[in-house]
C-alpha cells in the first residue's frame, strides 16, 4: 500500500490531484465520464461578484502541444454561484476550493466573506493572474494583480481578514522574478500558492493576417508550458515555505511526480480534462504505479527531492 | 455521452481532400441523432493536442461515419488511418436537428449546405424521410467549385432533389447557394407549385460557414420559414466545460458544444 494523501496548509487531501480551475466546471458537468470523488478537490471556474458574459468568439486556438484560451472569466456572478451551484457542489465528495476574482478590494471582500459562509467550501484561491481581464485596481502599469506586488499584498490581507478558510494565491508566470509575488503572498497571510496560470500568447492567423482569438491575446496551457511552470515552482520552492501547488500542462503521472519531486506538495490538472475527462484517473495509477516500483510508501517524501547538479 | 475506443471499419477518399470514416460503436451508446457529434482525439500525441469535432454524416446500427475535410494537421492524420486502427472518441455529443415526431414531421425539408457542410445533412435527410416517405427533402449544396460539391449523388440516391450552386459556376448555378434557396422560396410562394406543398409546412436546415447560415438565416426571416441551422464555433473540449465556443443568442451566451450546435436561426444574433 502507499499513500498518497497531502496536505495544503490545514485542508487534507486523500491524493495529490486538484481539478484546475475553468477546467472542470462546477464538479457536476463530467459527471458521465468521471467521478469527482476521485479527485483530492476541485477548484470551481473563477467566480466574480456580477456576471461576466467573457470576451468575443473565437477563443480557443490550438498552439504546438498547447492552447491559447481568451474566455475571460465567463461566469454568472455570486447571486447564481450561491443559490444554484453551492447545492450542487455540496453533494460532492472531493473537496472544493472556491476561485474568485474582484475588480477591487471590495470585490474581493464580499467574495470572500459571502462563499467562507457558504458551508460546503474549504478553501479560496484567489484568481490573481487571469491574462484575459486588465487589472483594474490602480493605475500601476501593471496587466495583472499578480504581476504588482503591493496589489497582491493588498487582496490578500484583505480576504485573510475575512476568511478561515485555506487561502491560496495564484500566480502569474508572466513576472520577471515569481519568488518576489511568491513571498508577498506568503507573508500577507496566503497558506498556499498555486503556480502557475497561464502564459500570455498570440497565435496568428496568416490567411487573415489577423490574431486567431477574438481577443487578440489568450492564455497559453498544456504540454507547451510545462518547463515553464516547472522552473517557477523550482525557484519558489527555493523562496517559500508555504506549499505550492503545481499547475501547468500535467497529463501523465510521471508530469505530476516531476512537480512534486521539484517542491509540490499538490498538483492541479487543467487541459488535460479537455483531451479526456477522466484524465485524472489516469494520472493518479501512474503515480501508484511509480511509487509501488519505486517502494515508496508516502508521496510526500517526494517533495522538494529534486538533486542539485553540483551535489555529487 | 461516453467516451469509447472506436474501430474504424470503413475509409473511402471520396474527392481531393474529403474523406468519409466508419467506426463501431459501443452496445451501449444512446440513440444518435442527427446534428449531434462527436469528439475524436487522432493520436495519443500532443501534436495536435485537442479533440476535433466531426457531425454524423450517417447513422446505422452500431455504426457511425464521418465525412471530413483535410483542413489542418489533426485531419490529415486522420486521414492517414486505415480499417482496423482506433480513435478516441467522445460523443454523441450537442442537440442535434429537431425534426419533430409523429405526425408533425417536416413534409418540405430544404436543407442547405456549404461544402462539407453536406456532412450532418445527409443523416438528416435520411432521418426526415425514414419518417414519412411522404415527406419532401431538397437539398442546396454551395461550393467554390465543382471539386467542393460533395455527396450530390448520395443525395439523389435516397431521392432528394439536389440543387447546386459554384461561385465559378464549375458545376449547378453560378453564383450563392443562398440566393438559389431564396429563388426556391420566392418560387414556391408565388405558385402553390406542381407539388402542391404547403409553405407553412416547409423548414429549412442549413450547415456550413457562417456568413452562409447568417444569409439563410435572413432570407427565413424574409419567408417566415422556421430554420435550423448547425452552428461552427472553434471548440476546446466539446463537452460544455471550457466555454470557448460560445455564441450570442437572444437568451445570452450560449455555447455551441453544448446548448447547440443547431440553433433556431432566430435565436442567433448575427
Amino acid at each position: 500500500m502507499v499513500s498518497v494523501i497531502t496536505k495544503i496548509g490545514r485542508l487534507a487531501l486523500k491524493n495529490p490531484l486538484i481539478a484546475a480551475s475553468g477546467t472542470f466546471g462546477y464538479g457536476q458537468e463530467l459527471r458521465d465520464f468521471f467521478d469527482v470523488s476521485e479527485l483530492g478537490a476541485i477548484v470551481t471556474k473563477t467566480i466574480t461578484v456580477n456576471a461576466r458574459t467573457g470576451n468575443p468568439a473565437p477563443r480557443i486556438a490550438e498552439t504546438p502541444a498547447g492552447m491559447l484560451n481568451s474566455i475571460g472569466l465567463e461566469n454568472k456572478g455570486l447571486k447564481d454561484f450561491l443559490s444554484n451551484k453551492i447545492k450542487s457542489l455540496e453533494t460532492l465528495d472531493t473537496k472544493i476550493i472556491v476561485s474568485i476574482a474582484g475588480a477591487n478590494i471590495e470585490e474581493f471582500e464580499i467574495l470572500a466573506e459571502k462563499i467562507s459562509s457558504a458551508g460546503c467550501v474549504s478553501g479560496i484561491e484567489l484568481n490573481l493572474s487571469c491574462p484575459n481581464v486588465i487589472h483594474t485596481m490602480q493605475h500601476s502599469g501593471y496587466r495583472l494583480i499578480a504581476q504588482d506586488k503591493k496589489a497582491v499584498e493588498k487582496v490578500v490581507k484583505a480576504v485573510r481578514k475575512r476568511t478561515k478558510l485555506t487561502l491560496i494565491a495564484k500566480l502569474t508566470p508572466n513576472v520577471t522574478d515569481i519568488t518576489e509575488i511568491g513571498k508577498t503572498a506568503e507573508s500577507a497571510g496566503a497558506d498556499a500558492v498555486s503556480a502557475v496560470n497561464t502564459l500570455l500568447g498570440l497565435s496568428v492567423d496568416l490567411k487573415r493576417r489577423r490574431p486567431t482569438l477574438g481577443n487578440t491575446v489568450g492564455g497559453l496551457s498544456g504540454p507547451a508550458i510545462k518547463p515553464v511552470a516547472l522552473r517557477c515552482v523550482w525557484e519558489l520552492a527555493a523562496k517559500v515555505k508555504i506549499p505550492i501547488i503545481g499547475i501547468g500542462g500535467i497529463m501523465t503521472g510521471e508530469d505530476a511526480l516531476e512537480f512534486i519531486i521539484t517542491g509540490c506538495r499538490a498538483v492541479q490538472i487543467g487541459t488535460a480534462h479537455f483531451i479526456d475527462p477522466a484524465a485524472s484517473r489516469k494520472i493518479l495509477a501512474g503515480i501508484k504505479t511509480y511509487l509501488q516500483k519505486n517502494k515508496i510508501h508516502d508521496i510526500m517524501s517526494l517533495s522538494g527531492t529534486l538533486n542539485n547538479n553540483k551535489d555529487k | 455521452m461516453e467516451q469509447f475506443i472506436a474501430k474504424i471499419v470503413r475509409h473511402k477518399k471520396i474527392a481531393p481532400q474529403y474523406h468519409v470514416m466508419a467506426f463501431k460503436l459501443p452496445a451501449s451508446l444512446k440513440k444518435i441523432r442527427p446534428g449531434q457529434f462527436f469528439e475524436i482525439k487522432v493520436n495519443d500525441l500532443a501534436v495536435p493536442l485537442l479533440r476535433r469535432p466531426f457531425g454524423a454524416h450517417k447513422i446505422e446500427k452500431n455504426l457511425a461515419t464521418i465525412l471530413f475535410k483535410i483542413v489542418g494537421p489533426a485531419t490529415a492524420a486522420l486521414a492517414r488511418k486505415n480499417p482496423g486502427d482506433t480513435v478516441d472518441v467522445i460523443g454523441p455529443l450537442g442537440n442535434g436537428f429537431d425534426i419533430g415526431h409523429g405526425t408533425r414531421t417536416p413534409q418540405n425539408a430544404l436543407l442547405v449546405a456549404g461544402g462539407h457542410g453536406v456532412a450532418p445533412l445527409f443523416a438528416l435527410a435520411e432521418a426526415i424521410l425514414r419518417m414519412n416517405r411522404k415527406n419532401k427533402v431538397t437539398v442546396f449544396i454551395g461550393g467554390r467549385n465543382k471539386e467542393h460539391i460533395i455527396s450530390a449523388g448520395e443525395f439523389k440516391k435516397i431521392k432528394c432533389r439536389v440543387a447546386i450552386a459554384t461561385d465559378d459556376g464549375s458545376c449547378g448555378t453560378k453564383g450563392l447557394v443562398t440566393d438559389v434557396l431564396a429563388g426556391a422560396l420566392s418560387r414556391q410562394l408565388r405558385t402553390a407549385d406542381s407539388d402542391a406543398i404547403e409553405t407553412r409546412s416547409t423548414t429549412i436546415y442549413a450547415c456550413g460557414p457562417r456568413p452562409m447560415l447568417r444569409s439563410v438565416a435572413m432570407t427565413a426571416k424574409k419567408y417566415d420559414t422556421p430554420c435550423q441551422v448547425s452552428m461552427e464555433e472553434t471548440m476546446g473540449c466539446g463537452t460544455g466545460i471550457c466555454m470557448g465556443c460560445s455564441i450570442d443568442t437572444a437568451s445570452g451566451k450560449k455555447l455551441v458544444c453544448k446548448d447547440g450546435p443547431v440553433f433556431d436561426s432566430r435565436e442567433v444574433i448575427w
